[in-house]
């Protein structure tokens, strides 16, 4: 007995003490703060709970009918966490994510198709770069969007540099330095000179494609216009203008040594003089100062930006992903969270820098990151709606959630359709123009545009809206709905919200999806029609709100006609809340 | 977000779904109770509206005609002229931004255009800073563009709603018979959840079903107007919008956008305004004339605004060219020093000779008029402070 109880207490402290597994030991220290609070470890959900919620935030859409089935009989949530996260829709899911905090558009740069760029992103997330080197990738980019689709970070803010270097901040390091563009910082430590010394590792960027190239299309354009004033052709100058646009040769990014930066003719402060060319230092840890070679400007500033001794990179990214999996932040302000080089307060202090320890020891394994996160306990347990760690925030599904978990009803299968990844064929397309003259020039331009007209091709439809994953839906009316319903318009960091409005009611009570799910030709009514009323009913409870109805509800709808009960359960609390 | 913003917004989600638009609580104090705001977009000539030139190679065709005030304004706006004397036309405006969408972002909302902020566009700020318990958002927007900043870092609830095309009214707001049979299923499913987001959407439901099936939905509807009416507004989007801007008026929604493109006339400059400002002179003077006839003009302004102003030089498309060194906005009603011409340009219309102003001095003029408080900071979510007009000053001459 007394040896047995020996065993018992030698197995329980080596669990604690000596390999406390990341899961555990964030559970530890939420339980540590609470008890402190005088507050217990919130309850279990149930499983039923859980399987909706981790579909969710996992792979951004409701389960299947089947799909919740399969876990309801065999409860592993280490198992399903693994499936989800190795999954497709993971991808998809991040994707958004990414969308949102890099503010991806379909066209950037003045009409640079980004399609190569949101491919390439997909693939990272795919292969589980490491967010590390990911973040490098699109800081040192160079050369054209098909060329090297990381392009497309610098593109996205072409003409527009120094706002460019403040979204870096706030993003990638969650620190606002946006007021210090203008003046010095009112609040925190940052002045307009550091402001003016971080953007000159960015001086040498170029964005204006190459001189050579260049040349040669001023030479074409030169022919085009000729024709066009012959009459031979009609607009081949604007044509040809698109070709150059299009080809991603307008934009190349290359890197000028000989480009500097110089304060505004408006500074007004003692350090410097308006129009003075500035060189570049770090204001932060003062390790990083402009060097001889200014080749290297741009990798200098992201070895140094995401080095481990940086304290808000990786913090930056661990409170985004813990506010994506539990939806409240840990630091308030998801794109605020540093002064200068410290971190604001946070809800549990040792919890934030547990996190940003833990993932860089996971040399920013994202995948391992989120795959701890969501394996937590408390991930598991009830939602709550405060930002206390009560549990998990009870929350309105994002615009994303909701579309895809619609998307879900009405196919069965949000990821069946995906846009071709054409990189190797726009590569083709778009060689060395020193060995293009106006005709190809026009005919590739021509080439491009049918391309561009397939690229929803095959995408499955319900009246006039396309029935794809949110992650593959861009600016355009296609995203009207999630507009509707708070997605973020991409032009800002991260302003997607799950505010509710009068319109937002209006579309879920009346609008043509409600009204497609009600049709006898929707995939469920379909499968419901032959099925026993009460299998019905349950079928129906189960695919839209992830839980089985109520004795007392199954007698109140065994009359109600099945478009009824599809238009209660899609506007019920538990179709568009994250319980 | 910034969670306890979230909450904040929450709380006041909370608050604000109590009631019915009629019931909300009257504004009290100010003269401009109700906005209309009307952007025309793509920059409409100043020359041939309302800074009207003798000299011929400057006016083109466009002759100068005599109105109710104390002004001249171009002879393609007859039926305006007559009510000018509610009205005052400021000459002087001038700006740096000659490109559409950065113009459009500026007169919205006061501010420059960036890539880290959005500001709140001025109907956001009014409906924000009044803050009354409404149902329907105090902030209408008719025919407006998706690039819109609508509520830019305040609230999303205080975002417009939407008017996409007057004639097909609120979207989504026609419902079939078993509305209510459908909410009782719907409340008893939903009263297994306990939460307080769940208590907000329940009395979020409860308060759209409600307008769907009160009075209010019809003041959307505009084809409850006469078919008089409706032809004296003019069949246009235009005319349409401001029809609908009445009725919304009349239901004391307190500002209401117009949005109305088709000013960009780069080629065929004449032509194009023949139906352009016919469609400002059969909408606008009717909107003047029925608010006046209701007594709904001395609490009511009316503002239209444009992106910049157009070339003196007529190109060799008979068209006119953006021109943001010289441009017209007109005032109407609640507040306005009726019949006054304020600021003027030289005789070419090449430049603003007296009294210059711009389109953040005309804001804060409708925010003054409004009875916001021009001299408050606001803060931003994260904490940059921001006054409603960007400093503007109020053009006192154009006040009463």
């Amino acid at each position: 007995m007394i040896r047995l109880l020996f065993a018992t207490l030698v197995f329980v402290s080596s669990a604690v003490c000596a390999q406390v597994s990341p899961a555990l030991k964030i559970d530890q220290l939420i339980a540590e703060d609470l008890r402190g609070k005088k507050v217990d470890m919130p309850v279990k959900a149930s499983d039923e709970v859980f399987v909706r919620r981790a579909y969710l935030d996992i792979v951004g859409r409701i389960p299947t009918f089947d799909e919740r089935e399969i876990f309801i009989h065999d409860p592993d949530k280490a198992k399903l966490i693994s499936e989800l996260i190795d999954s497709q829709g993971y991808v998809e899911s991040m994707l958004n994510f990414y969308a949102d905090l890099l503010r991806i558009k379909r066209r950037v740069a003045n009409n640079v198709p980004a399609d190569t760029y949101i491919a390439w992103i997909k693939n990272q997330i795919a292969t589980n770069v490491a967010y590390d080197e990911f973040v490098k990738e699109l800081l040192t980019a160079e050369g054209t969007i098909y060329t090297n689709p990381a392009a497309g970070y610098y593109l996205r803010d072409e003409g527009m540099l120094l706002d460019n270097v403040a979204n870096t901040f706030t993003a990638l390091a969650g620190t606002n330095i946006s007021c210090a563009q203008c003046h010095d910082h009112p609040f925190d430590e940052w002045s307009q000179m550091d402001y003016y010394n971080i953007s000159a590792f960015f001086s040498t960027l170029n964005t204006r494609g190459i001189a050579e190239e260049r040349s040669i299309y001023g030479k074409l354009r030169t022919e085009a216009r000729a024709s066009d004033e012959s009459g031979e052709t009609s607009r081949a100058t604007n044509r040809l203008g698109q070709w150059w646009a299009v080809g991603g040769y307008r934009n190349t990014i290359t890197y000028d040594s000989k480009k500097f930066l110089k304060l505004p003719h408006d500074y007004k402060y003692k350090d410097g003089e308006p129009g003075e060319t500035v060189e570049g230092s770090a204001p932060i840890g003062q390790r990083l100062k402009e060097g001889k070679d200014r080749g290297t400007l741009t990798a200098d500033f992201a070895e140094w930006f995401t080095a481990d001794d940086n304290p808000t990179f990786a913090s930056n990214i661990a409170n985004r992903l813990w506010h994506k999996a539990f939806g409240f932040t840990l630091i308030h302000n998801l794109n605020d969270i540093a002064t200068f080089d410290e971190l604001k307060s946070s809800r549990n202090d040792k919890l934030i820098t547990y996190l940003t320890r833990l993932i860089k020891d996971l040399d920013y394994d994202t995948k391992e990151f989120n795959k701890i996160l969501y394996s937590t306990r408390f991930y598991s347990s009830q939602s709550d709606g405060s930002d206390e760690f009560r549990g998990p925030k009870t929350r309105r599904m994002t615009s994303a959630q909701l579309w895809d978990s619609i998307v879900t009803l009405h196919t069965g299968d949000v990821d069946a359709w995906q846009p071709a990844d054409l990189r190797d064929t726009y590569l083709e397309l778009f060689t060395d123009p020193s060995s293009i003259n106006t005709t190809t020039a026009l005919e590739t331009y021509a080439e491009w545009q049918k391309l561009q007209k397939k690229y929803y091709e095959g995408a499955p439809k319900v009246g006039r809206e396309m029935m794809i994953r949110s992650s593959n839906i861009f600016e355009g009316s296609a995203s009207n709905f999630m507009l509707e319903f708070g997605r973020s318009d991409r032009n800002l960091i991260e302003t997607g919200n799950e505010d509710a409005n009068i319109t937002q009611l209006l579309t879920l009570m009346n609008g043509p999806l409600t009204k497609g799910l009600m049709d006898e030709k929707n995939r469920i009514m379909d499968k419901v029609v032959d099925l026993h009323k009460d299998t019905a009913i349950e079928y129906l409870f189960a695919s839209y709100i992830g839980r089985l109805p109520t004795e007392q509800e199954l007698e109140n709808f065994i009359d109600v006609p099945f478009p009824d009960i599809v238009w209660v359960l899609i506007n019920a609390h538990e179709f568009k809340l994250i319980l | 977000m910034n969670s306890d913003r979230r909450n904040f917004i929450q709380s006041l989600a909370a608050a604000t779904l109590g009631v019915n638009v009629v019931n909300a609580k009257p504004i009290q104090d100010t003269k401009a109770k109700n906005i209309i705001y009307i952007c025309l977009d793509g920059g409409m000539s100043h020359i041939d509206s309302f800074d009207p030139k003798t000299d011929k190679e400057v006016a083109g065709d466009t002759t100068a005609i005599p109105t109710a005030g104390d002004f001249q304004i171009g002879h393609r706006l007859p039926k305006l002229a007559k009510v000018m004397d509610r009205a005052a036309v400021i000459r002087s405006l001038t700006s740096k931004t000659g490109a559409h969408r950065q113009a459009q972002y500026l007169n919205r909302t006061s501010f420059k255009q960036l890539a880290t902020i959005t500001h709140p566009s001025l109907g956001s700020w009014v409906s924000w800073l009044s803050n009354r318990d409404t149902t329907i958002p105090d902030f209408v927007l008719v025919s407006g563009a998706s690039s819109h900043p609508g509520s830019g870092f305040l609230p999303k609830i205080k975002s417009p709603l939407p008017i996409v095309d007057p004639k097909s009214g609120l979207r989504n707001s026609v419902t079939d018979a078993k509305l209510l049979e459908r909410m009782d299923m719907l409340r008893q499913v939903n009263s297994k959840i306990q939460s307080p987001i769940a208590d907000q959407y329940n009395d979020f439901y409860d308060n759209t079903v409600r307008f769907l099936e009160s009075e209010d939905l019809d003041l959307f509807d505009i084809s409850k107007e006469s078919p008089e009416n409706k032809e004296r507004y003019g069949n246009t989007r235009l005319g349409q919008g401001l029809l609908l801007a009445k009725r919304l008026v009349k239901g004391d929604v307190r500002f209401i956008e117009v949005n109305n493109g088709g000013w960009d006339t780069h080629s065929e400059n004449f032509e194009k305004l023949d139906t352009k400002l016919k469609e400002v002179d059969d909408a606008v003077s009717s909107l003047v004339l029925d608010l006046q006839n209701e007594g709904l003009l001395d609490s009511t302004l009316i503002a239209i605004v444009t992106e910049f102003g157009r070339t003196p030089k007529i190109n060799v498309n008979t068209g006119r060219d953006h021109y943001p060194q010289a441009y017209s906005t007109l005032l109407i009603g609640a507040g306005i020093n009726g019949g006054v011409a304020v600021g003027e340009t030289n005789e070419q219309a090449t430049k603003v000779i007296s009294d210059p102003y711009t389109i953040t001095d005309v804001n804060a003029t409708i925010a003054h008029l409004a009875g916001l408080d021009l001299e408050r900071s606001h803060f931003s979510p994260t904490g940059r402070p921001f006054r409603v007009a960007d400093y503007g000053k109020i053009i006192t001459s154009a006040i009463s």
